[in-house]
């Protein structure tokens, strides 16, 4: 910050403004009325310089406006001038940028986030006993004992920055300067100056302020820059974990995808570790091309019924505040499957589901009921269970689906003629019945289709090798279902429709080798239980979060909250709701509260490696705030800065009185007092009476 | 005079009868007139006696007179005599200005010098005119008949109000050209500088000739009668200046005070006849209120 500074720099640029009357003096002139008149003699005697002195008013008056514009625009703009003036107490607000760019290596070989402790260091030193200072984080950091509001306690201002630890969070610079601006509301010192220490990321300096509140008037903002040095090998990024959307079942195989993102010229070739909740551990080596997208399949194995949660980390990578990611899941010990009617009426799927019924090989319980059964996961039943039990079957479907279940309507096995309709609320409606002797050949619909996941082929193309279906019912589809599977001319012979938070499949094909050959290809084993496990989400039990986004819980700001980690990075803090802290690092956290407990699984978040930085002196984050940017140095040359700070003489109220003098001095120009006539020499006889006819 | 003229309407006319123009001073004549004549002659009105000098009639030598002192004498009669009048009009450009009045200043100054031409010529005078701007334009010798008029009240017609005025130059000129004493009637707006236009009174005044001063002036020349901005156009100059009459009105009336003050007192002192006419009066308003009493 040099010796001038606006503080408002935003009316600087409207300066050109000031120009207006004169452009308006010459392209807008008064328009004046000619009149003839018989001689101008008079006028001269009354003044003989009578034009030339308007002339000299006309051009007073248009520089005292132009003066006017100027300095109320110069006032507006706010101009200290640093070093000049009293010095009186000083009230600082430290903003530390601890968010995950800040992990990066600054020019000394520390990280960035060290550098900007170290400086806040220097400044904190620098305070004398008078002045006070506060401690805003870009990321608000449970971890970090900040003192609350302003403090002239050096030592524990020094020990919140010695406990900074970097962060994986992206952070608000709207929401920390608000912070900061809230810390000099009731403070009574002569000066109030923010310091910003950040890397000046372009993801969060670069773009436009949402609600950005201003400070308080006369506050001096300086942003000090910490230099980052070009990032030289390795850094990709964690983008995300998913999970199959099939229920996760305990001692069964669950692929995890887990997401990466190479954001460098050059192959990032790196080890992605996993751990799980039971201790299991694993790692692959992966190379990630240059500038592309790669995803990992990491197989896990959860080893008994319960919640779950399971880390990722890369390693070898040179920026570590991406690198991480957890994710929370729930593992059934068995997925029931309730068939209402009897065996027969459902071909070989119950086969192809449970061989021996109880769920040991493929981990599918089947049980056959007479009357509906809503309490498992998967409920089976055929078009002829509408005929009896309709509008109460109907109903209670409904339900179930609506609370996330899952349902299958299939044709009975050994069904020959049409069927009862359905209820108006399921979409899919069968026609007529069809057949084929020589069998058409079905094909998948909806190729993206979660029930074709262990079907597909090396190319990913949906391998069902030559089923044909011999008798079929069509079904007609409307927009809220999805053909699944069906035939070469589009006829859906099974469909999906979400129902509440459910699934139902509607087919029009019996699962029986009377009616196709699907039964007897080994992939129908998978695409059974694939139907069977189907749930409309992935399995997650707890809520995925990006590090530094806010928590988002209904209990009330005045009730207790407890927070702990599970896994990842260690947290155990309690308070009220409304001062519940962002998660700045990932891991997976329970959270409990009066109204019950929740889990949130947290990953780093990516775009704290991008390598893109503001260079200039121009924040868009600030939008119109004054504020002055600093390329950081060392801490002498900060110490100095600072101390040449603490004297300001603040312009504006100088300007002001200009503005006001220039103002009345244009009024009493432009409406000067009406003119007389020069004194005579020898004072003559009144003349009225000679005149006096003449009015 | 059977034609109709433009300056002289015959209802202008009737209204100007009984109307006359008197003289303060003696003048000299060639006709018999109403006006005194510097010259002694037979008239019926005894002025004085002088000796009898060879040559003279020896009928003019008062016998009684003679008789009683035994010395020729000659009884001398103040000669009465006819008016020569020189009507000079300042046809410069200020003279086209009007603005109060219904007619321009130069209209107005017409109907004036042709009706004093018709006053002088009714009361058998003879009456001159001549148009003058920066210097004599035209000079119309006078005349004592109403037929002589006719070729002046056509040069009034065909009078423009055109150039810059030098009233002081034309009062010189015409004081160097009219040998005879005379009524000289000046009609004018004065819009120069009054100890110029003095200065030409005096030069009349020195050679015996007797002024009349008509200073025709709009009632806007003296008191402004516009607010605003304006921006004026000098008739004679094309001289542009903006002025706000809102601002300058009260200088400008005392101004106007001022010079009218010194043109008066410069004619009083100059034994001229001096009269402030508004364009707004009548003309034969302001003849009958100038020379109805005389």
């Amino acid at each position: 910050m040099t010796g001038l500074t606006a503080l408002n720099s935003f009316f600087l640029p409207l300066l050109p403004l000031a120009a207006l009357p004169v452009i308006f003096h010459l392209f807008f002139r008064l328009k004046t009325t000619p009149r003839v008149f018989s001689t101008l003699m008079f006028f001269q005697r009354i003044d003989p310089k009578f034009n030339a002195r308007r002339r000299l008013r006309e051009w007073l008056i248009l520089a005292l406006r132009t003066l006017l514009i100027l300095f109320l625009l110069l006032a507006l703009a706010h101009p200290v001038w640093f070093g000049v003036g009293r010095q009186g107490p000083v009230a600082v607000a430290l903003v530390i940028d601890n968010s995950g760019s800040m992990s990066g290596f600054g020019t000394d070989g520390r990280t960035k986030l060290k550098q900007a402790a170290a400086a806040a260091r220097e400044l904190v030193a620098q305070l004398r006993d008078q002045d006070s200072a506060g401690i805003v984080l870009l990321v608000n950091d449970p971890l970090v004992p900040v003192p609350l509001g302003l403090t002239s306690d050096k030592l524990a201002l020094r020990n919140a920055l010695d406990q900074l630890t970097e962060t994986e969070a992206g952070g608000s610079v709207a929401a920390a300067l608000e912070r900061a601006g809230a810390l000099f509301e009731k403070s009574t010192a002569s000066h109030f100056e923010i310091q910003v220490f950040s890397d000046l990321q372009s993801d969060k300096w670069n773009q436009p302020p949402v609600n950005l509140r201003a400070p308080r008037t006369g506050t001096s903002l300086v942003v000090h820059r910490l230099p980052s040095p070009e990032l030289a090998r390795v850094n990709v990024a964690i983008t995300g974990v998913r999970l199959s959307t099939r229920v996760v079942l305990s001692g069964r195989k669950l692929p995890v995808e887990v997401q990466l993102a190479n954001s460098l010229a050059s192959e990032g070739r790196v080890r992605l570790n996993w751990t799980t909740d039971s201790g299991t551990q694993g790692g692959d080596e992966v190379s990630v091309a240059p500038n592309s997208e790669k995803t990992v399949t990491v197989t896990l194995e959860p080893p008994a019924a319960g919640q779950h949660w399971a880390g990722f980390e890369l390693a070898g990578d040179d920026f570590n505040a991406d690198n991480h990611a957890f994710i929370g899941f729930n593992a059934q010990e068995k997925q029931t499957v309730n068939f209402l009617g009897q065996p027969a009426d459902y071909g070989l799927l119950p086969l192809a589901l449970s061989p021996t019924a109880d769920g040991k090989l493929s981990g599918l319980l089947t049980t056959f009921n007479a009357t509906p059964d809503f309490s498992g996961g998967f409920l089976a039943l055929t078009w002829d269970a509408f005929a009896a039990n309709t509008p109460a079957l109907g109903d209670g479907l409904k339900q179930f689906l609506e609370a996330g279940g899952c349902a299958l309507i299939v044709p009975p096995a050994g069904a020959a003629a049409g069927f009862n309709p359905l209820p108006d609320w399921i979409a899919a409606v069968p026609e007529d019945f069809a057949s084929a002797s020589n069998g058409v050949a079905l094909i998948a619909l909806d190729k993206a289709n979660p029930l074709f996941n262990d079907l597909r082929d090396e190319k990913g193309d949906v391998a069902l090798h030559n089923v044909k279906a011999f008798r079929y019912l069509p079904l007609r589809t409307a927009t809220n279902t999805t053909p699944v599977l069906g035939l070469e001319n589009g006829s859906a012979l099974l469909a999906e429709q979400r129902v509440g938070r459910g699934r139902l499949f509607v087919s029009g094909l019996a699962f029986d080798s009377g009616w196709s050959t699907l039964v007897l290809k080994p992939a129908f084993i998978a695409f059974a239980q694939n139907l069977a496990l189907a749930q409309t989400g992935d399995g997650r039990d707890a809520t995925p979060l990006v590090a530094g986004e806010p928590l988002r819980l209904a209990t009330p700001a005045d009730k207790n909250i407890e927070v702990q980690s599970l896994g990842g990075s260690p947290l155990d803090w309690n308070g009220l709701a409304a001062q519940l802290p962002t998660l700045p690092r990932a891991g997976v956290y329970v959270i409990r509260s009066a109204g019950g407990t929740n889990r949130v699984a947290v990953r780093s978040s990516e775009k704290e490696g991008r390598q893109n930085f503001v260079t200039g002196d121009r924040l868009p984050a600030l939008g119109t705030l004054a504020y002055a940017v600093n390329d950081y140095h060392d801490g002498p040359t900060l110490a100095s800065e600072f101390h040449r700070l603490e004297k300001s003489l603040d312009l504006s109220p100088l300007l002001l009185l200009l503005a006001l003098l220039a103002l009345a001095a244009e009024g009493l120009l432009a409406n000067p007092p009406p003119m007389r006539a020069r004194p005579a020499a020898n004072p003559q006889a009144d003349l009225k009476e000679e005149t006096s006819g003449i009015r | 005079m059977s034609a109709t003229y433009k300056f002289l309407p015959p209802e202008l006319a009737d209204r100007l009868r009984g109307l006359g123009v008197s003289m303060r001073r003696p003048v000299e004549g060639a006709l018999q007139g109403l006006h005194r004549s510097p010259h002694y002659g037979s008239s019926v009105e005894f002025a004085d006696y002088r000796e009898y000098a060879p040559g003279d009639p020896p009928n003019r030598i008062d016998w009684a007179v003679y008789a009683r002192s035994d010395r020729y004498v000659i009884r001398r009669y103040q000669e009465e005599t006819n008016v020569r009048a020189y009507i000079l009009l300042d046809t410069s450009e200020s003279m086209a200005f009007r603005d109060a009045g219904k007619l321009s200043k130069m209209d107005y100054a017409c109907y004036l010098a042709a009706s004093l031409m018709f006053i002088l010529v009714s009361q058998s005078d003879a009456a001159g005119l001549t148009l003058f701007n920066d210097g004599v334009q035209k000079t119309l010798p006078p005349v004592s008949s109403m037929g002589g008029l006719r070729p002046m009240l056509q040069a009034l017609e065909a009078a423009q109000p055109t150039g810059p005025s030098k009233i002081e130059a034309a009062l010189h000129t015409l004081a160097e050209q009219v040998k005879r004493r005379s009524l000289i009637i000046l009609i004018s707006d004065l819009l120069q500088n009054p100890a110029d236009t003095i200065r030409g009174i005096q030069h009349l005044q020195h050679n015996k000739h007797e002024v009349l001063v008509l200073h025709v002036l709009d009632a806007a020349e003296i008191n402004l009668n516009f607010g605003g901005l304006n921006e004026l156009r000098e008739l004679e100059t094309g001289a542009r200046l903006p002025v706000h009459g809102d601002e300058v009105r009260d200088a400008y009336a005392e101004e106007v005070r001022k010079y009218l003050e010194e043109v008066r007192r410069g004619c009083l002192g100059s034994l001229a006849d001096y009269h402030l006419v508004d364009t707004r009066v009548p003309v034969e308003e302001m003849l009958h209120a100038k020379f109805g009493q005389s």
